[in-house]
Formats: structure tokens, sequence, C-alpha cells
């Protein structure tokens, strides 16, 4: 026959356990909801990161046109410095990835001449990006000028963030 | 003793033992929140120095104070050129391609004031940053030396945001003159350098940041120790001439000391180097077009061995009197080579 104390003590057990339970859950949840935020911060930087790559790579020095005694001419590169900045940054892969990171930036000649150039390529896993490939995709269309010619194209610059 | 006398300190034990648990749960829930709260925090004020960085790159001459939460903000940049930042104890972060001038820590209470102004040598090589906060108060010290008056006005150039006090020299011995009730404070000697007034010599060392501007073209760092005031010869640095506001200037004013500065203007000559580079091949290619083109003259007058040339003067420059000024002379050649030829043919850059 079960006795009194026995009783007490099975009921007292029972309710550490119950409490112990939901105290548990409770801390799972936070756990949880603690984990979605930093994820949801996680998603926001590397969309802010894109939109950095973005600007890096559209208020760059090295691609900006210029014209005597104005200031820099905004949505324009310059196809003759982009020529010799492509070399440069192969040349410099270690200083242009602090500026551009793991990202693909192309310029696109649409009119009159459809061509394009890879100005940058670094990809996380070192090979060219396929279409599986993870990426934030910014296109900015620009004016392409050529000092010598004084000709303008119509071009987009592409910044694939990845 | 009977079965029931045992059960009831069984019960107690039980409880205790519960209790125990419970409150160790609650202390690790507390400790945890914590450490993710000030995680939070690092993330959220990193994110908005990212803003910061990237707005530096497409807007110039503008004065921004930046809305943020009260955070301990860290700067380096050192002999090695390893350049970071970092936000209370978090993580660093690089910022080797960015130019930031700005004392080793920033308290942060709600606002950090940023200034961009562009760098040009005498091309666009990159905006640069200064950074300061109302938590750090900067005194510049002046008297009525010619030299004194027009460094005083070159200063004026920063925008009033900064709140810089100036005072004169007895001004700045009468400390009831002036209110300090930040916890970082910056001295600015336009003058010789003097005994520094009570208040501030018994602040931490660490605190106080001390520099002599000695003309437009020097200025000497000193180290606080105890009542003392310490400059070796490494701690003097040489500026590089450009139009007003001079952003070598301004920056030597804004930095913590001559490492910090040597390494944040050497940021500047690396890209400088790198630019010169895209020139010098973007020269090349106009030379051989004008020449296609039958443009004889412009062939001639485009020469891609002045940016071979400016980029020798740059290399292993550690802003000595000597190389200073070198660059210096060399971007103005430059500049006067540039407008002759953009005149009658384009642009060299």
């Amino acid at each position: 026959m079960v006795k009194r104390a026995q009783i007490q003590m099975t009921e007292t057990i029972g309710i550490i356990i119950v409490f112990s339970i939901l105290i548990i859950m409770a801390l799972l949840f936070f756990t949880r909801i603690q984990t979605n935020s930093v994820e949801q911060q996680r998603t926001l930087i590397s969309g802010e990161k894109a939109v950095s790559i973005s600007f890096s790579a559209l208020f760059l020095p090295e691609l900006e046109c210029t014209k005597a005694g104005s200031d820099d001419i905004k949505d324009c590169i310059d196809v003759l410095k982009a020529d010799a900045a492509t070399e440069v940054i192969a040349a410099n892969p270690e200083y242009y990835f602090k500026l551009f990171g793991y990202s693909t930036i192309v310029i696109q000649e649409i009119y009159p001449t459809p061509n394009e150039k890879i100005l940058y390529e670094r990809t996380r896993n070192g090979q060219p990006p396929t279409e599986d490939t993870q990426k934030a995709r910014t296109p900015i269309p620009v004016s392409l000028y050529n000092p010598v010619t004084g000709t303008y194209a119509f071009g987009v610059l592409t910044i694939d963030s990845y | 003793m009977k079965k029931a006398q045992i059960s009831v300190p069984f019960q107690w034990i039980y409880v205790l033992i519960a209790g125990a648990a419970i409150l160790i749960l609650f202390v690790s829930f507390v400790a945890r929140q914590r450490d993710s709260s000030e995680l939070q925090l690092n993330a959220e004020v990193t994110q908005k120095l990212e803003q910061i960085f990237i707005l530096t790159a497409q807007t110039t001459k503008t004065f921004n104070p930046a809305k943020m939460s009260p955070a301990e903000l860290h700067f380096s940049c050192d002999a090695d050129d390893v350049s970071e930042y970092w936000v209370n104890s978090g993580s660093a972060e690089s910022l080797e391609t960015i130019v930031a001038f700005s004392s080793a820590k920033i308290p942060v209470e709600t606002q950090l004031d940023t200034w961009t102004w562009p760098v040009d040598m005498p091309f666009s090589v990159m905006n640069a940053i200064f950074l300061s906060s109302p938590t750090i108060t900067t005194i510049v010290v002046h008297d009525d030396t010619a030299l004194s008056q027009t460094l005083l006005l070159k200063i004026q150039d920063i925008p009033p945001q900064f709140n810089f006090q100036i005072l004169s020299v007895d001004e700045f011995k009468n400390e009831a003159s002036y209110s300090l009730s930040t916890p970082i404070v910056r001295v600015i000697y336009l003058t010789e350098i003097d005994q520094l007034p009570q208040r501030i010599s018994e602040m931490p060392d660490e605190n106080v940041i001390l520099l002599q501007v000695e003309s437009e073209r020097s200025v000497a760092y000193y180290r606080k120790q105890g009542a003392q005031l310490i400059s070796d010869p490494e701690d003097h640095v040489a500026i590089l001439r450009a139009a007003d506001p001079n952003p070598a200037f301004m920056g030597a004013l804004f930095s913590h000391n001559a490492e910090y500065y040597k390494c944040t203007m050497r940021k500047i000559l690396k890209r400088m180097t790198l630019l010169t580079e895209v020139y010098e091949k973007r020269a090349t290619a106009m030379k051989q077009q004008y020449l296609l083109k039958g443009n004889q003259e412009c062939a001639l007058l485009i020469d891609p061995l002045i940016f071979s040339d400016y980029r020798e003067t740059i290399n292993g420059c550690n802003f000595d009197q000597t190389c200073a000024a070198e660059i210096s002379q060399a971007s103005e050649q430059l500049e006067q080579r540039s407008t002759i030829i953009s005149d009658r043919c384009t642009t060299l850059w």
C-alpha cells in the first residue's frame, strides 16, 4: 500500500519535472527567436555588402569619366580607363579583393557595338560562377565614353555579389 | 527514525536541488541574453559604420552627424599597414581601403561626427573621412604670431559642427575659461608646446591626444606620460601639399599619433600608385589612337612615362620632409602638364 509521504514525494518530483520541461521549452523558444534575428541581420548585412560593392565599382576613379575643368561625370565609364584598369586589377588581386570581395563586375556595351568585358571576378569556390551560384545582382545603366574620339556608347555595369 | 520523518528532510533536499537548477538556468539564460544583446549591438554599430564608409565613396565635402547606439569604437593602423576597426570588444573589420583619420578610441554616446573630403593628387585618388564625436573635446591653442594666425585660418576650414574650442595661450592656462567634461581631449598647439593645465594633466595618459602644428608642412605628435610630454623624431610627420582644405593637413589634426597618420597616408599613396599604372596604360592607348587618327601633335604631347616617374617618386615615401616635398612638386608638375594637354587633346586622367 502506498503511504501518504510517498504520494507527496511523487507529486513533488512530478511538479519539478513539469516545471523543468516548461523552462526548457521557454529557453528553446527564446534561443530560436534569437537565432532567427541573427540570421535576418546576416541577410541584411550581405544585402548591404552587395550595395557597398556596387557603389565602390560605380565611383571608382579607375573607371570614372573626367572632363577638363569640371567635376567627374556621374554614371559614366571611360573605356580607355576600363581597359587599363582590367589589367591593373588582375595584377593586384589582393588589393581589389578588399574593395570588391567575392563578386563579378562586368561592363557590357549594349549600343552601338554589343560586347562585354569582365573587370573583376572572384567567387567563393574559386570556380567561374554558374547559373546556380547564389548571388545578388545589381545592374547599373552607364554611358561608355571614349576620350580620344569623344564618342559615347550605352552600356550596363553589372555587379554580381556572392 | 520512522519513514515519515525521513521523507520530510528529503522533500527539502529535492526543493533545494530543483531551486538550484532553476536558478542556474535563469543565470545562464541572463548571461546568454547579455552576450547576445552585446553581439547584436556590435553588429548594429558595425553595420552603421559600414553604411558610413559606403557613403564616403560617393559623397564628398559633407559633414554628417550619424546617430548611433552608445558604443566604444576603436581604430588602428600600424607600421605594418594593418588597418582595422572594432566595436567594443567585438571582432575586427578591415579598414585597409578606407582612408579614415581618427583617434584610436571614440566613445560614442549618441552621435558620430563624420566629414568627407576628396583627396586629389593631382587626379582624384579617393575620399578621406574624418571621424570624431561630441565625447571628444578639441582645443586649439594659438598666439598672436603670424604663423599661428595663418594656421588658425586653415583650421577654420574644418566644419564648425566639430566644435573646436579656439583658445589663446592665456585662456588655455586659465582653466575656468573653458569646459572639459568629455572622456577624451585633443589639444592642437599652434604655438610652442607648454606644460598642460592641471585638469588635462590629471587625465589618463591614453585619453589625451597632443600635437603641435609646426608649420603647414609639419606636425609633431606628443605622448603624455603623467605630467611629462614626450616626442621622438619618428613622431614628426611631413604634410603633402594640396589645395585647401588640404586633407593631408586635416588628417594630421584628426589622427591619434604619427604611426596612425603615416599608415593612413600610405593607403592614399598605395592607391595613387595603382592609379598611375592605370593612367600610364591609358596614356599609351591614347597615344596609339591619336597616331591612328593622324593627330601627331596629341600623340607627341602625351607621354606615358610621366606617370611612371610619378610612381617612382611615390614609392617608398614614409612622410619625411624630403619625399613629401618631392611628391607635392611632382603632383604640381603633372597637373601643369595635364592642363596643357587637355586644352589641345583630352584629359590625362
